[in-house]
């Protein structure tokens, strides 16, 4: 791993229990500034847990709680009165494509609305640097004010990342986002993933390997709960360290 | 081969049943337009729905006054029943503690099994009383009244759907407003709210449907003058109350024109209810 980039994300000791369950058990990673970091794993081995520690959407789900220290910039986010301004720092794009129910100007005007931006100009000029950089600009720029809705699928998760990136953020976590996408259509994702990550921090969960090996610079591999290793993708998936991490990406079991 | 044919015979049972529905309509048609249309051609058109003069025993059929009552008293009980209604809706999905929302929905549900003669007594007593007392008027009865008393009526149709709107809507646009940053509230408001807008409008048309049928309640809290409402205050009679108050005692010319009556608020109902179906439709596809 690149230890001279600066980490903009410093994770501790975080254990997370839904109810009396461990979920996580004690993980603790950095993650490198304008880096692309993949979490693999099977199913139901926290990664999606982990990445809904670093906005805190787990304070959503009742009965879960969070332990240890999250260091954003240095700055503790688990005592951050402000979760909203945590959010607004650090965006999230989901699995399935989830526009809200308004023109596309109005969902990616979302994010600085809720920032308290009222200034016409201001808006779309940020909507539309937002489209360009989610690479739909081109699609949609004729009609600014269709619905979200009629879009194709693969232009609803672009529209998502043109939403999360209007509000302006400095890490980009996505949760499988291209799991119901068709080939093509996350392929271009995954183009628009390289290339963000020139001026964003991007953590993305994914359940294809290749994707992975494609994308990341880095790779941390959960099992059970656990981290059991985390390197540069390519050390990973040529010389894992550990035995279940070569087990999981020589395909042994998942 | 028994087996078949028992069965055949059972589907003509239940096409018979059926069919019985329909017939019911097709007969209140059959009874409500001969009476109806005639009488409306008589009177004349003109002024059966546009003058605004009742006096039966004059032979001036003018209904205008109790069609624009029947518009106030529903327009009065949409204005005041849907925000509290649709508010409430809000709050029992969004934010009601767990252990207070079975007695909430159920005191909600009580209120739409509340017979409205009871309503009515409720507003004798109680509002009629009270607007006496606020405004210094003689009587207390009328537009505002039976709004007040209406919008109580309707908030159970208007509480539930707008309930089930909002809980048909996506949780995953709730989480992308939250992960954005915003509020609880604002997501509530400016998210959740919008995607179930076409279920609360349905359940605005249903309401509005039932403050324009509303009869016995309305006969007993609005003041009944078959005159053309001037004011918030001003007692009002409406197309149901018209009815149920002379159709006593009328014969002829007068009777026809009750029956009149009656064919224009079914009209005025089924034009509402194919609205809300066609909506409904929509929304399927």
């Amino acid at each position: 791993m690149n230890q001279s980039a600066s980490c903009i994300l410093q994770v501790k000791n975080v254990d997370v229990f839904y109810g009396d369950r461990q979920a996580l058990h004690g993980i603790t990673m950095s993650i490198p500034e304008h880096s692309i970091t993949a979490l693999i794993g099977p199913s139901g081995c926290g990664k999606s847990t982990f990445l809904r520690c670093l906005n805190r959407m787990n304070d959503l789900i009742s009965g879960c709680h969070v332990r240890g220290e999250i260091l954003l910039d240095g700055e503790e986010i688990t005592e951050t009165r402000n979760v909203n301004l945590l959010r607004k720092r650090v965006g999230m794009v989901f699995q399935k494509p989830n526009p809200f129910d308004m023109s596309i100007f109005d969902n990616v005007a979302y994010g600085p609305r809720t920032a308290g931006i009222r200034n016409k100009a201001t808006l779309e000029e940020s909507v539309i640097s937002a489209l360009k950089q989610a690479s739909l600009y081109e699609e949609v720029k004729g009609d600014l004010k269709k619905s979200a809705l009629s879009l194709s699928g693969g232009q609803q998760q672009r529209l998502c990342m043109a939403r999360a990136l209007a509000a302006e953020p400095e890490i980009l976590l996505m949760d499988e986002p291209t799991s119901a996408l068709d080939p093509i259509s996350a392929e271009r994702i995954e183009e628009l993933c390289l290339k963000l990550k020139e001026n964003y921090t991007i953590i993305i969960v994914t359940h294809n390997l290749q994707q992975a090996i494609r994308i990341a610079d880095q790779t941390a591999f959960f099992y059970q709960g656990e981290l059991i290793e985390f390197n540069d993708s390519k050390m990973l998936f040529t010389h894992p360290a550990c035995e279940k991490t070569k087990d999981y990406v020589t395909g042994r079991f998942g | 081969m028994i087996q078949t044919r028992r069965e055949s015979a059972m589907k003509f049972v239940f096409a018979g049943c059926a069919a019985m529905s329909v017939l019911c309509v097709a007969l209140i048609c059959w009874f409500l337009f001969p009476n109806a249309i005639p009488a409306i051609l008589k009177i004349g058109p003109a002024e059966f729905f546009f003058s605004a003069d009742w006096a039966p025993e004059q032979n001036r059929f003018g209904i205008l006054a109790m069609i624009a009552g029947s518009l106030c008293l529903a327009l009065g009980a949409v204005v005041l029943g849907v925000p509290i209604g649709v508010l409430c809706a809000v709050f029992l999905v969004y934010y009601c503690p767990a252990k207070l929302y079975k007695p909430f929905s159920f005191a909600i549900s009580l209120l739409a099994g509340i017979p409205s003669i009871v309503y009515g007594f409720f507003g004798l007593t109680v509002l009629v009383p009270l607007i006496q007392k606020c405004f210094g008027t003689v009587s207390g009865k009328g537009i505002l009244c039976s709004s007040i008393l209406l919008a109580m009526m309707i908030l159970p149709t208007i509480v539930s759907l707008s309930e089930s709107a909002l809980r048909k809507t996506d949780p995953a646009i709730y989480d992308a407003s939250r992960a954005l940053g915003a509020s609880h509230d604002r997501t509530v408001f400016y998210v959740c709210l919008p995607a179930a807008v076409s279920g609360i409008r349905s359940a605005v048309v249903l309401g509005i449907g039932r403050a324009i049928g509303e009869t016995m309640a309305v006969i007993m809290v609005a003041g009944n003058a078959a005159i053309f409402p001037s004011s918030l205050l001003s007692p009002v009679r409406t197309l149901t109350t018209g009815i149920v108050l002379e159709m006593s005692y009328a014969t002829g010319l007068h009777r026809q024109a009750l029956i009149a009556l009656g064919a224009v608020l079914f009209v005025i109902i089924l034009v509402m209810n194919l609205y809300f179906s066609s909506r409904k439709r929509k929304e399927m596809c």
